[in-house]
């Protein structure tokens, strides 16, 4: 990103002089690019400093089979709800600055993206990991609890019909997505997908807007409170016990019983225990589609960035791998055979947020 | 020929790993080298091992493709299921030292297995019983079996 460029372009969307303090791109930002802009606006004494995050689609297109503008919707509904998350500015479905890519731009919200010290083996790191699960669970609660037809999520998002068909109306939707994106012919991870036919929950806990990948990695934090969702591309009206499946570990932090009493005090229903399971082990599945899907643009040539390959070819091979394993088991046994195989990678990373 | 591929490319890593990657900073740079070794690593293994498994994988997977065909009932209703069996079936012998037809000719059959796996209700149907199906299970325990060494431990370390 050219930083005079973007000085212009900005200057050009807010209507005042725009300079760039600072350009700095979200390591490591394998779905899509990041820009973290700090920059200083207007005239005068009217001059101010402030801050953006340019989100853009890379070349080819993203990890996530999912458009950027819908990405984009999700931001736009989420603001108008008592979510916390940034507030969306712009969508540009072709701008010249990004050589015709998508871009959308929202307001930069100060914080980090991972609490670096959070695994340390002391007393006060114990402590504040109890805090953070704690303060993780009731946002979630928050956001479950949206009556979402109200806030017209459902103009933009499949709804299952039912609480009953939420599970399936997951498994169809994404192996619809996963024959039209693969690269390859998978029969194991066909066999597998009739495995998760097999193992469905018989019905969502409630049938609740989600966010999709969530938690540490995701959200900003600031202090140690969620002062923002962030990456909404996999957000879904679904089964919210999925979001606990995709929080990146946060029932690993702290008591996990405690953890989920506590979500369901604030958010008025049950989450099933099967439903969890069920979900941590289609989260592996889910993961290998994205992957897989970031990789045809590696082959087509247009993104030759080398983490696709090791992703979206190796890693997939090791999914499918851990995917041809779990056949012979039962759900419990999956779900303990995926976890232990994918330690996660935040937990204790310093990585600036925005 | 010495050395050989996996040499000149184990040499490749170890020069990268142990002179180059301690110089750098950068981290989107040092992002790229990890990418590059896990990468080397897999292709050390995969330009030795690529042929072989190829050749095995084919004649297995072909092997149960063919008694399958065998056992299928000649009937309206099988007949797609069929022609695309014999579509696989008909894929040319390829010579052992050209790996990009093998792969092709892997890729021809793991097409027809994944169509037996989606219409397993129909070939049950067909062929009596669920067989089938443990064939195509047992050979897909094989394949597992076959390949792993070209992914583990190499793609399950970082990636970026």
């Amino acid at each position: 990103m050219d930083k005079q460029r973007l000085a212009g372009y900005l200057t050009e969307k807010l209507g005042e002089p725009v300079r760039i303090a600072s350009l700095s791109q979200a390591f490591p930002g394998l779905s899509r690019e990041t820009w973290l802009v700090r920059i200083n606006r207007g005239s005068g004494s009217a001059a101010r400093d402030d801050g953006v995050v340019v989100r853009a689609d890379p070349p080819g297109g993203s990890f996530v089979p999912v458009p950027l503008f819908y990405e984009w919707q999700v931001y736009v509904h989420v603001a108008r709800t008592p979510v916390p998350v940034a507030k969306p500015l712009w969508f540009d479905a072709a701008p010249e600055i990004t050589g015709g890519r998508p871009l959308f731009v929202r307001q930069l919200v100060e914080g980090t993206s991972l609490l670096p010290g959070l695994s340390d083996a002391t007393n006060e790191a114990a402590g504040r990991r109890a805090r953070i699960a704690i303060e993780h669970a009731e946002k979630l609660a928050v956001l479950h609890r949206i009556d979402w037809k109200s806030y017209g999520f459902d103009s933009f998002m499949d709804v299952p019909a039912s609480a009953e068909d939420a599970p399936r109306s997951e498994l169809m939707r994404w192996w619809h997505v996963w024959e039209e994106v693969r690269t390859a012919p998978f029969p194991i991870v066909t066999e597998a997908l009739h495995w998760f036919e097999e193992n469905l929950p018989k019905r969502a806990a409630h049938v609740s807007l989600c966010k999709g990948q969530n938690g540490i990695g995701e959200e900003i934090w600031r202090d140690d409170k969620i002062v923002a969702f962030s990456d909404w591309e996999l957000a879904n009206i679904g089964d919210p016990c999925q979001d606990f499946a995709l929080s990146q570990g946060m029932l690993k932090l702290w008591d996990r019983n405690k953890v989920i009493a506590h979500y369901e005090q604030a958010v008025g229903f049950r989450l099933p225990e099967e439903n969890i399971t069920f979900y941590i082990v289609w989260n592996a599945f889910k993961s290998m589609l994205v992957l897989n899907h970031g990789l045809r643009f590696f082959i087509s040539g247009e993104y030759r960035r080398l983490a696709r390959a090791t992703l979206g070819y190796g890693k997939v091979k090791v999914y499918e791998h851990l995917l041809g394993t779990i056949l012979d088991m039962d759900l419990a046994e999956a779900a303990d055979f995926i976890v232990r195989g994918q330690p996660n990678p935040y937990h204790n990373k310093k990585v600036a947020g925005g | 020929m010495r050395p050989t591929s996996r040499e000149l490319i184990g040499a490749i890593v170890t020069a990268l790993e142990q002179e180059v990657a301690p110089l750098v900073q950068d981290k989107w740079a040092a992002s790229v080298l990890r990418s590059a070794t896990q990468l080397l690593n897999h292709l050390s293994l995969r330009v030795e091992h690529e042929a072989r498994v190829f050749i095995e994988d084919n004649q297995d997977v072909r092997h149960v493709l063919e008694t399958i065909y065998r056992n299928l009932t000649v009937n309206a209703d099988m007949a797609s299921l069929r022609a695309a069996l014999e579509g696989a079936l008909q894929t040319p012998e390829c010579p052992h030292h050209d790996v990009v037809a093998l792969d092709a000719r892997n890729e021809a059959y793991l097409i027809a297995v994944e169509t037996l796996l989606k219409h397993r209700s129909l070939v049950r149907q067909a062929t009596g019983g669920t067989s089938v199906h443990e064939q195509l299970r047992e050979y897909m325990r094989r394949r597992l079996k076959r390949e792993h060494h070209l992914y583990f431990p190499v793609f399950t370390g970082p990636p970026f």
